[in-house]
């Protein structure tokens, strides 16, 4: 731990171009343990390819990037996982055929032991973590949904499409991330059904502590309802950072996102 | 009352087993290819009804929930049909052929249909643990059933020569690396004449401490029997354990790392797993499996011709994994079984063997696109409940 830096995530100059494109162009900022960030700007400006190269799902193509004090430039996804950074997709990527439990299992890889004698032969123990497992995905589902998490063994493409969020959610939950990353977990929700779900998300992190958010989002009002501070994107580059009345006041960000000069 | 409904259930899977093996047993027994199709039609029929009045789901739904039930009443008819026919050299051929193909499909449905790997060069593997098992058995003196077990690892260590290439690519490019590598495997067996070039090569019977198994039990029976009884059991003890393996694997996290792993690699990476690993047992597991099983198929056939391996033979298996409904072990047995069995029965459909499958395929697809068995959803135990 560096102790000079108490953040829990500093970007310093993060870049991705593809080709000629710049989609993020030395973003840098800092995250404190705890906080709920808001990512906002018009579609195209760098918010989800952000994302990508913090999971490591890019390379990022310049800059670094530090996670509880060490660096994760450029790590595996794997990696940035173990690490305690989980994430939502910005369109739904639960594996449909799966049963809720099994898809809510699979974000919970780390702390499963996969070793082939405990699987195949330590039957009673395996039945145990099973147990277990149930247990806490019935508990974190029954959070966001009282009635879907009565039914983990259906499958996913059973559900509806606002349930299927909640599920993806639990998923990235249920390994007790410190970081979570929510792509626009809103997307095809009225602004009523997206604040619920922002109040749940909230909801698990006082139970959880100090879980730490970012959020990309579209509607306004959640930005301005659920998070602490909020940074604006647009053509890669940030264009402000602050409160959200702050941020909404700046003209660059009323002109690039909101339309308005 | 709960005790009732399980009880009911549990003897609702016997039921089905008794069925099956009912069905099984008829279809061996009767010769006349009119008689054949009859039965076939009523079987068809009958399934068709149970299908559409919802019993059939409902029946192997629950009772898939009896896995242990089931493998052991399977077992059960699988002794029972080998005291049936007893002495009846080809339908005994015919149910050891079911079962070692059963076994290169399960190993094949681990690749294919757990952790998404394509193979279309399963008969090639077949053949690398028959071929592996014949140069052994008559150059050293390997105890068979060790034979068996270096089949599978020959199968899984060429196999790993393939994962280099097929770990860098997907969908129709790693098809194709498959399928170039089962034209190899032949060319490479025919013009090697110490693998017996095109014409093929010889094995002596399977011993097991001293038990021949090319001879009669005599004396051990107050009955005749013929040689491939022996076979028959061996190649079902084989798929019993390859069953209880994979059921085991697929009720486990590990089934749901391979299931993860075909479904969505980049979700499954960002949740930690490591895509390459899961390819990678899948892959050697499933070939070891198959070679396990051709190495048993060398011995009982007593010969191995390059013609025996070939790209439509890896297809019949394919077919096989698809009909029964991927991911589904019990499926591919019974799809396994109307696979070997129907040419054999209709001489009339020899020749037109492999439009049958891709018709068969066709129709599946088209109106079961889940299989004959479609998978139910993974239960561990009982749990979710």
């Amino acid at each position: 731990m560096n102790p000079s830096s108490p953040s829990l995530l500093t970007c310093r100059d993060v870049t991705r171009r593809f080709g000629g494109l710049v989609a993020l162009d030395r973003f840098s900022f800092e995250l404190e343990e705890g906080e709920v960030l808001g990512l906002i700007g018009p579609n195209g400006s760098g918010k989800t390819t952000f994302f990508n190269v913090l999971t490591g799902l890019y390379r990022a193509s310049a800059g670094e990037s530090s996670f509880a004090g060490q660096p994760i430039t450029n790590l595996r996804p794997q990696e940035i996982y173990r690490a305690g950074i989980s994430r939502t997709f910005q369109r739904s990527r639960l594996c449909l055929s799966l049963s809720l439990f099994d898809n809510i299992m699979i974000g919970n890889h780390k702390r499963l032991n996969h070793g082939p004698w405990a699987n195949l032969l330590q039957r009673s123990r395996l039945r145990g973590q099973v147990e277990k497992g149930v247990a806490e995905a019935r508990e974190l589902l029954g959070i966001f949904d009282r009635q879907l998490c009565e039914r983990l063994r259906v499958s996913a493409a059973t559900i509806s499409l606002i349930e299927r969020r909640r599920v993806e959610i639990c998923r990235a939950l249920i390994s007790r991330p410190r970081l979570l990353l929510l792509d626009e977990p809103s997307a095809g929700m009225t602004s009523e059904e997206t604040t619920r779900l922002m109040d749940d998300i909230l909801e698990v992190k006082r139970k959880f502590g100090r879980l730490t958010i970012i959020l990309i989002e579209h509607q306004m009002s959640v930005i301005e309802r659920c998070t602490d501070r909020c940074i604006a994107l647009d053509y890669g580059q940030k264009v402000s950072e602050g409160s959200y009345a702050d941020v909404a006041a700046n003209p660059l960000v009323r002109q690039a996102y909101l339309g308005i000069s | 009352m709960q005790f009732n409904s399980r009880l009911r259930n549990r003897l609702a899977a016997l039921a089905l087993v008794a069925i099956a093996t009912a069905a099984a047993a008829a279809l061996l027994w009767v010769e006349s290819e009119r008689a054949i199709l009859l039965l076939l039609l009523a079987i068809a029929t009958a399934a068709f009804a149970a299908g559409r009045i919802g019993i059939l789901t409902q029946l192997t739904q629950q009772a898939l929930h009896y896995r242990r039930t089931i493998g052991t009443g399977a077992f059960l008819g699988i002794l029972l049909i080998c005291f049936l026919f007893r002495e009846d050299h080809f339908s005994l051929f015919l149910i050891g052929r079911v079962m070692l193909i059963t076994l290169a499909c399960l190993g094949l449905h681990l690749e294919f249909g757990a952790a998404g790997v394509v193979n279309f060069a399963s008969a090639a593997f077949f053949g690398v643990g028959g071929y592996s098992a014949a140069v052994l058995s008559a150059h050293t003196r390997i105890p068979h059933l060790l034979l068996l077990l270096s089949g599978g690892c020959a199968s899984a260590l060429i196999g790993s020569l393939l994962l280099l290439p097929l770990l860098r690519t997907r969908g129709h490019y790693a098809a194709l690396i498959t399928i170039a590598f089962g034209l190899l495997f032949r060319t490479f067996v025919e013009v090697n004449d110490s693998l017996g070039g095109p014409q093929g090569l010889k094995l002596g019977g399977f011993k097991i401490l001293g038990l021949q198994f090319n001879e009669e039990l005599a004396a051990a029976a107050p009955f005749h029997a013929s040689f491939y009884v022996n076979y028959v059991l061996l190649a079902s003890v084989l798929v019993a354990g390859a069953f209880v393996l994979v059921q085991r694997l697929e009720s486990s996290w590990l089934g749901l790392a391979l299931d993860a792993t075909r479904l969505d690699e980049v979700a499954a990476a960002s949740f930690g797993f490591e895509v390459a690993r899961w390819k990678i047992l899948a892959f050697t597991l499933g070939n070891f499996l198959i070679g396990v099983a051709g190495a048993l198929s060398a011995f009982m056939v007593g010969f191995l011709a390059p013609n025996n391996f070939t790209f439509p033979e890896s297809l019949t298996l394919v077919s096989i994994v698809l009909l029964g409904g991927i991911g589904n072990a019990w499926g591919l047995a019974l799809a396994a079984f109307l696979v070997v069995l129907l040419p054999e029965k209709l001489q009339i459909l020899q020749e037109y063997r492999y439009l049958l499958y891709a018709g068969l395929v066709l129709l599946i697809l088209r109106f079961r696109p889940a299989g004959l068995i479609p998978r139910p959803m993974r239960r561990y135990f009982g749990h979710p409940a």
